[in-house]
């Protein structure tokens, strides 16, 4: 059993002769199943407040340092485990949600529909058209950002009208 | 050329078949995915309130 006596006079010369935890458990014997680990205690005398400091009386304080290391090697398993577990649950988690993500309509697409009138919706259809281009409804919709009823109902008097018709392709 | 008639079904239990359609509505329910015996996946979904179907045509501007 060793004493290390704690004083105001002494005490940043104990400060430095303090170990760590990666020190003690270095000292750690290396043990067989079943062997039980010699846990030696230590007594620190420690002028505990100021009345025993004053007064020069002291407390005796135990402690064993191997018990210590063992209790948070075994604290810091669990923790180890209980974070895997975590991890886990988080990638399962951001994998359901990316998902989720997926099948809402993101911002871009979402278009904010134009209030204009029939007459100017129907010649940008016109305009559209004479691009060459061969458009379905849902193109032209998009395209400029119409109503599909309005599109349907436009194109369809286009074709009336004889401006536009059906591509040879369909 | 071919005609393109509007013809609007209103009647409950009218079917649409088409290769490509073009819908609107309120409400899109996503349904399930049906694995059946070919490699194509069909996917089913239900449109609800102000519901609008139109088959898809290429449309192009007429040669005059």
């Amino acid at each position: 059993m060793s004493q290390i006596k704690i004083d105001a006079a002494s005490l940043a010369q104990v400060g430095r002769q303090m170990r760590t935890i990666e020190e003690i458990a270095q000292d750690l014997p290396e043990l067989s199943f079943g062997e039980t680990l010699p846990i030696p205690t230590y007594v620190i005398e420690v002028k505990s407040n100021f009345f025993n400091w004053i007064s020069g009386a002291s407390e005796l304080w135990t402690y064993s340092p191997y018990e210590t290391v063992v209790q948070i090697m075994q604290e810091n398993a669990e923790l180890r485990l209980e974070n895997r577990k975590l991890a886990a649950i988080a990638a399962k988690l951001e994998k359901r949600m990316n998902i989720l993500e997926s099948k809402l309509p993101g911002e871009e697409n979402v278009i904010v529909l134009r209030e204009i009138t029939r007459e100017e919706a129907k010649a940008e259809i016109a305009k559209l058209f004479s691009e060459g281009q061969t458009l379905y409804y849902s193109d032209i919709a998009t395209k400029l950002r119409l109503d599909l009823e309005l599109v349907v109902d436009i194109c369809n008097e286009l074709m009336s009208e004889g401006e536009i018709s059906v591509a040879d392709s369909a | 050329m071919k005609s393109a008639l509007p013809i609007v079904h209103r009647n409950i239990g009218d079917a649409l078949r088409a290769e490509k359609i073009a819908v609107k509505a309120e409400k899109i329910r996503m349904g399930n995915i049906q694995v059946g015996s070919s490699r194509h996946q069909i996917q089913t979904l239900t449109l609800e309130d102000k519901v609008f179907c139109i088959i898809e045509i290429p449309l192009v501007a007429s040669r005059k």
